[in-house]
């Protein structure tokens, strides 16, 4: 059970690594063309990273892995949307 | 009897004349020089009202603010008896007889429940100026109406006070035309410390001063000795005329650059109100609040009632535990206006407003830390960040219940750590579009421009875009400098104690020290050329301003103010102040630091390189230090993490410094939000008076856009949060509330030695420098140590000039230590009450690595 946590703990760190990698593009867009480069080299060994943990790994390892990346991406986009709308209720519910 | 005149009034007559009538009386009849006048007593109030048809407070039912209204309606709606307009007309005629100029009364209501001792009734019931013949029968009528106010009638029922039992008479007097005006005070209202007399005093009328719409001069004087011991002297921007058009909308104009800063009375003056502010409280046989006037030089004494209030505090204190929320209250000491607090900490739900500042619940911290802690110490630890000398255990249930909350919090700020980690120091500048696009959509309130701006998660923004959060990213620099601090300690324990706060200082990039080198380029120009210098060391701020820029010779330098506003604009004194006025609207402040670095007279470029230079041998001898170590020659692995932790924590503290710059662009675009809706307000007559729309809430800002109230209703509310700021402004807020944390504040400041935070190592001795506000009285000789209430950009020139600095409030990071730092000179901030402990003139020692202060020799404090 504690290997298969470790795996899934690991999936979700992957995924925010990914993530973070793929937000520079944005983040870095008014400086595209000195960091294009750097960021695109990031997302590269980042997904080579993750390809190589998904591939190397089997059974319920794997299925733990893959859980935590696809678990970390539903979170964060939902992350999003709750903050959003708790922030509009915020704003309402203190009679604004 | 319906009319009495004043010099016929006894105190005896208190139930015909109010409390306030038969004050006057008898202060004429004891020779004090009051105006004259006459009283229109109670019973023509109680034959007017009809006061055996009211109803007792029993028998008003639950919609007690339509009883109030309609009360108020039958008052104003109904005609005088003409018996007493004839008297009124009679009374008037006798007092123009003795008169060029036609006579206009200041008409003041006068209750008989006023003035009682525990119930003051203050700016409860109202008070008319200039008002003429012709009015005056109305302004009689308000002055009854005024009885039955909302607030007056709140006020009573409060207090247990029978509303039929308490009847108004209202004074006639005639109007002083004052030159200067105020109003005194025979022991401090605010410590209660009875040996002084307190005088606060601006140029024309008092109401002014009463409403609490300008900051009065002060000067304190000893009761025993009669001597002046403190005058500050205070920058008076508005005033109320001795003459006005009737037609005039508001009474407030400003007063000409030449007399704002300059003292409102003389030496001979204050000793007139003195002297007669100590017979009036003997005669009276209590501590008296006394408003005056000059007019030609003539003292008049206006009113003359006790102080209902001495050191105490009425402000509701919620239950539970509270700790200063120090990042807010490290940069001013003052208490958040009304909409600052209702906008700004409406939205930060972990945070309390106490006594008009911001805490935060200590069970918070508690909850969140994974220690057995006391609440003394966690108190200390929430507001000092400090961890030395506390005594706690880490507690295994609390730790294992943190697990999952700390991980969800990685879950929610991984991507935003990993985001912020390696940016280029310009990734904020797209902060600015966004503040634009904000604050040019007139459709986005102020509400809601705070919420964009700061608490709205926008999937698709950069990370630049979102000041808070990288505000919170950078915390990470805490950790690092801790880090740094026990490594440097372990492998170098003969290091000096401040070597990690040094080797940390003197990023580049940093824009708030950008800020201030730009000013010093500024200063630069002016320097060069005799004729501006002239023009910005003569000359009030906002009229050397003018002149420059009337000026062939200041075109570079206008051209350049331009572009510095441009960047930086949005700063000013007080930030987080919605209420405070921006560089861009009036660049006035940054003319006065540029004066002040001409005074100055130092050079911030050889301070900085003085300091670099130190922190480029204290690297050396870290370098050097650890080649003694085992595999340090050959591998330099020590030096190398040494390195990295240092370059990161210099990162993550610039990072800080840059998202604070546009989280304060942030609180512009509201306040650009808060200026359009008081524009709107007065011009459609809901609001009279600029500022007045910051002593509001939001909801009652929007009941005035949406003509669900009306000026009428606010006005009493306004004045009354104004005057409670100004109580509030004039308090020290306490770090804890509900922790007894007596011993450690005893321990502050036992002896003649004062505890504060190390902000900046060194020590200095040397002769003390109390300065409160940098715009009124900024001169500091070099040399000298500056003693100072709170610090920000504004400040900064006189720190060039000063060699150490003590500091009431802030913090390793707040500006005082990062510019000290910067600077090189040693700094205690955290000094609880340095500025009234220490008087201008005193010896001091500042040892800014142990944070401490020590008293050397004691100075009586100065008068100007």
């Amino acid at each position: 059970m504690i290997p298969e946590l470790l795996c899934f703990l690991l999936g979700v760190h992957l995924s925010v690594m990914l993530v973070a990698s793929c937000y520079r593009m944005i983040d870095l867009w008014y400086r595209i063309g000195d960091f294009i480069f750097r960021i695109l080299a990031r997302i590269v060994v980042i997904t080579a990273l993750n390809a190589i943990f998904i591939l190397s790994f089997q059974g319920d390892f794997k299925i733990a892995l893959i859980s935590g990346q696809l678990f970390f991406l539903a979170f964060h986009i939902g992350f999003f949307w709750f903050g959003r709308v708790l922030v509009t209720l915020l704003t309402r519910f203190k009679s604004f | 009897m319906s009319i009495i005149k004043l010099d016929e009034v006894r105190k005896e007559d208190l139930q015909a004349t109010g409390g306030k009538g038969a004050n006057l009386g008898e202060l004429i009849h004891q020779g004090f020089p009051v105006p004259p006048g006459f009283v229109v007593t109670v019973d023509a109030y109680a034959e007017f009202v009809d006061i055996d048809s009211l109803p007792t407070s029993d028998e008003i039912g639950d919609d007690k603010d339509s009883f109030c209204a309609s009360i108020r309606y039958r008052i104003i709606s109904t005609a005088i008896p003409k018996a007493l307009e004839d008297q009124l007309r009679s009374h008037h005629e006798a007092l123009q007889q003795a008169r060029d100029e036609e006579v206009v009364y200041a008409v003041r209501s006068s209750a008989t429940a006023e003035d009682l001792g525990d119930a003051s009734f203050a700016g409860q019931h109202d008070t008319y100026y200039y008002v003429d013949l012709k009015n005056l029968s109305m302004m009689v009528k308000k002055c009854w109406a005024s009885l039955w106010s909302d607030a007056a009638f709140s006020y009573r029922q409060s207090h247990g006070i029978e509303h039929r039992d308490v009847k108004m008479a209202v004074i006639v007097q005639e109007m002083i035309r004052s030159e200067t005006s105020g109003v005194t005070f025979t022991a401090d209202p605010v410590s209660g410390s009875k040996s002084v007399i307190i005088t606060e005093s601006s140029w024309g009328m008092g109401a002014a001063i009463v409403d609490g719409r300008v900051s009065p001069d002060q000067y304190i004087v000893d009761k025993t000795t009669g001597a002046l011991t403190s005058s500050k002297i205070a920058d008076k921007k508005f005033m109320v005329p001795p003459t006005l058009d009737q037609a005039e909308v508001s009474r407030l104009q400003e007063v000409p650059a030449h007399q704002r800063r300059i003292e409102s009375l003389t030496l001979k003056q204050v000793g007139t109100i003195a002297s007669w502010a100590a017979k009036s409280e003997a005669y009276f046989g209590s501590h008296q609040d006394i408003e005056w006037a000059f007019e030609n030089d003539n003292f008049y004494m206006l009113q003359s009632r006790p102080i209902t209030i001495m050191g105490e505090h009425d402000d509701h204190v919620p239950d539970g535990k509270y700790v200063l929320f120090k990042p807010v209250a490290e940069n001013f000491t003052d208490p958040l206006l009304p909409l600052s607090q209702d906008i700004l900490v409406k939205l930060a739900p972990m945070m309390t407003v106490i006594y008009g500042r911001m805490y935060m619940k200590l069970s918070h911290f508690k909850t969140m830390v994974p220690l057995k802690i006391s609440d003394v110490d966690m108190a200390t630890m929430a507001y000092l960040g400090d961890v030395k000398d506390i005594k706690a255990r880490v507690s295994v249930l609390k730790l294992i219940a943190l697990a999952p909350v700390t991980y969800i919090f990685y879950l929610v700020f991984g991507v935003l750590y990993a985001r912020t980690s390696h940016m280029p120091d310009d990734f904020m500048d797209s902060f600015r579009d966004y503040f634009h696009r904000v604050s040019d959509d007139p459709t986005i309130s102020a509400p809601e421009a705070m919420a964009k701006l700061f608490l709205k998660p926008r999937f698709f923004e950069p990370i630049g875009n979102m000041a808070i959060l990288v505000n919170i990213s950078a915390s990470r620099y805490f950790l690092l400098l801790e880090v740094l601090g026990r490594l440097l300690r372990r492998w170098l324990p003969n290091l000096r104690s401040d070597a990690p706060s040094l080797l940390s200082s003197g990023t580049k990039g940093v824009l708030s020290t950008e800020m201030g080198r730009e000013i010093w380029g500024l200063a630069k120009i002016i320097k060069q050329d005799a004729a501006l210098s002239n023009i910005i060391l003569t000359q009030e701020p906002d009229k050397a301003l003018t002149t420059l820029q009337g000026q062939e010779a200041g075109t570079e330098f206008t051209g350049k103010l331009a572009s510095f506003l441009g960047k930086h604009g949005h700063r000013t004194l007080k930030e987080f102040e919605l209420n405070s006025v921006r560089w861009e609207e009036d660049p006035s402040p940054v003319i006065a630091m540029i004066r002040n670095y001409l005074l100055a007279d130092a050079d911030p470029d050889a301070s900085e390189a003085r300091v670099q230079d130190q922190r480029h041998a204290l690297l050396e001898e870290v370098k050097a230090g650890l080649t003694s170590l085992p595999l340090e020659k050959q591998l330099g692995i020590r030096f190398k993490i040494i390195s990295t932790i240092r370059d990161r924590s210099r990162y993550f503290i610039k990072l800080r410094e840059n998202s604070r710059f546009y989280h304060i662009m942030g609180f512009y675009a509201v306040r650009k939000k808060v200026l359009q809706s008081e524009a709107e307000l007065i011009g459609k007559g809901a609001l009279r008076c600029k500022d007045d729309i910051f002593y509001l809430q939001w909801r009652e800002v929007q009941d005035l856009q949406a003509d669900k109230r009306t000026w009428a209703d606010v006005e009493d509310l306004i004045r009354l949060r104004r005057m409670n700021h100004i109580r509030l402004t004039k308090m020290r807020p306490p770090k804890t509330i509900g922790v007894d944390n007596s011993e450690t504040e005893a321990e502050e400041v036992s002896g003649n030695k004062i505890s504060g935070q190390g902000a900046s190592p060194g020590s200095y001795q040397g002769t003390a420098r109390v300065i409160m506000d940098p715009a009124t009285d900024a001169e500091i000789k070099p040399g000298e140590i500056l003693v100072a209430p709170y610090t920000d950009p504004a400040w900064t020139p006189l720190f060039l000039t000063a060699n150490a600095a003590v500091i009431e409030v802030g913090s390793y990071l707040s500006h005082a230590g990062t510019i000290a730092r910067e600077y090189g000179m040693p700094c205690v901030v955290d000094v609880l009450g340095c500025t009234s402990r220490i008087a201008s003139g005193d010896l001091i020692q500042v040892d800014g690595g142990s944070g401490t202060v020590t008293l050397l020799d004691h100075q009586m404090p100065e008068s100007s």
